[in-house]
């Protein structure tokens, strides 16, 4: 998968999961905010990247997502990592 | 049987008239199958029909009941557990009294103190109700 195939997949589960529209969706948006995220909405949100993705996320590392781009960057960061791994 | 009655009273904090399995038939390290019969006493019973929250509440102790089995091989306390959330909740159809039901949870996801769990309850070897459950856990030593 490209760049643009995988926030494509990534954008499809958060719709998908979180019944956001997809014109909400856009790269400044913040995460937390466009996605109305609660704590326990964190956990499927851990949950759904680990279903599509293989690998798990550390409640740290939200720490530095705030906007989409942040996440999709996270996304490929560790995707990456794996790959050279 | 894996555990009995009064075995499975030893993992659970939940007293008659409120336990909601009766024995568990297997376990391992994901997954866990209980039994109940459905009473025609009991409190989630009505017009001879095991209502849809005691379905829900006999998925959650059969999770229970697998979290306790697993500390106590590890001589640890049975964890207390709360229900966070319920997602794609199904009753096909609601055993009636007389009925045994077999409940079998598998351990999808664990993230942080949460249990993630999938939940399939069956009648006569019919599928009548699933869920995901996740499950905030407090690990006591």
């Amino acid at each position: 998968m490209n760049e643009k195939q995988i926030i494509d997949k990534i954008n499809d589960f958060l719709i998908d999961e979180f019944e956001v529209e997809a014109e909400e969706i856009s790269p400044d948006a913040n995460l937390r905010e466009t996605l109305d995220l609660d704590s326990l909405d964190y956990i499927d949100l851990v949950v759904v990247i680990e279903n599509n993705f293989g690998f798990k996320v550390e409640a740290e590392d939200f720490k530095d997502i705030h906007t989409f781009e942040d996440f999709y960057r996270y996304i490929l960061a560790r995707i990456q990592a794996n790959q050279e791994a | 049987m894996l555990l009995n009655k009064d075995e499975i009273l030893e993992l659970l904090p939940q007293r008659p008239p409120m336990v909601m399995i009766e024995g568990v038939l297997s376990a391992d390290a994901h997954s866990c199958r209980s039994f109940f019969s459905v009473d025609s006493g009991h409190l989630f019973c009505e017009n001879g029909r095991f209502e849809a929250a005691g379905l829900v509440e006999n998925m959650a102790q059969t999770a229970a009941a697998h979290a306790g089995y697993l500390a106590r091989k590890e001589q640890k306390s049975p964890p207390a557990g709360y229900i966070a959330g319920i997602k794609n909740l199904q009753i096909v159809t609601l055993p009636v009294v007389g009925e045994q039901i077999e409940t079998e949870i598998s351990l999808q996801h664990q993230v942080m103190n949460f249990r993630i769990i999938a939940a399939r309850v069956f009648c006569k070897e019919a599928e009548i109700a699933c869920c995901e459950m996740k499950i905030l856990v407090n690990e006591r030593e």
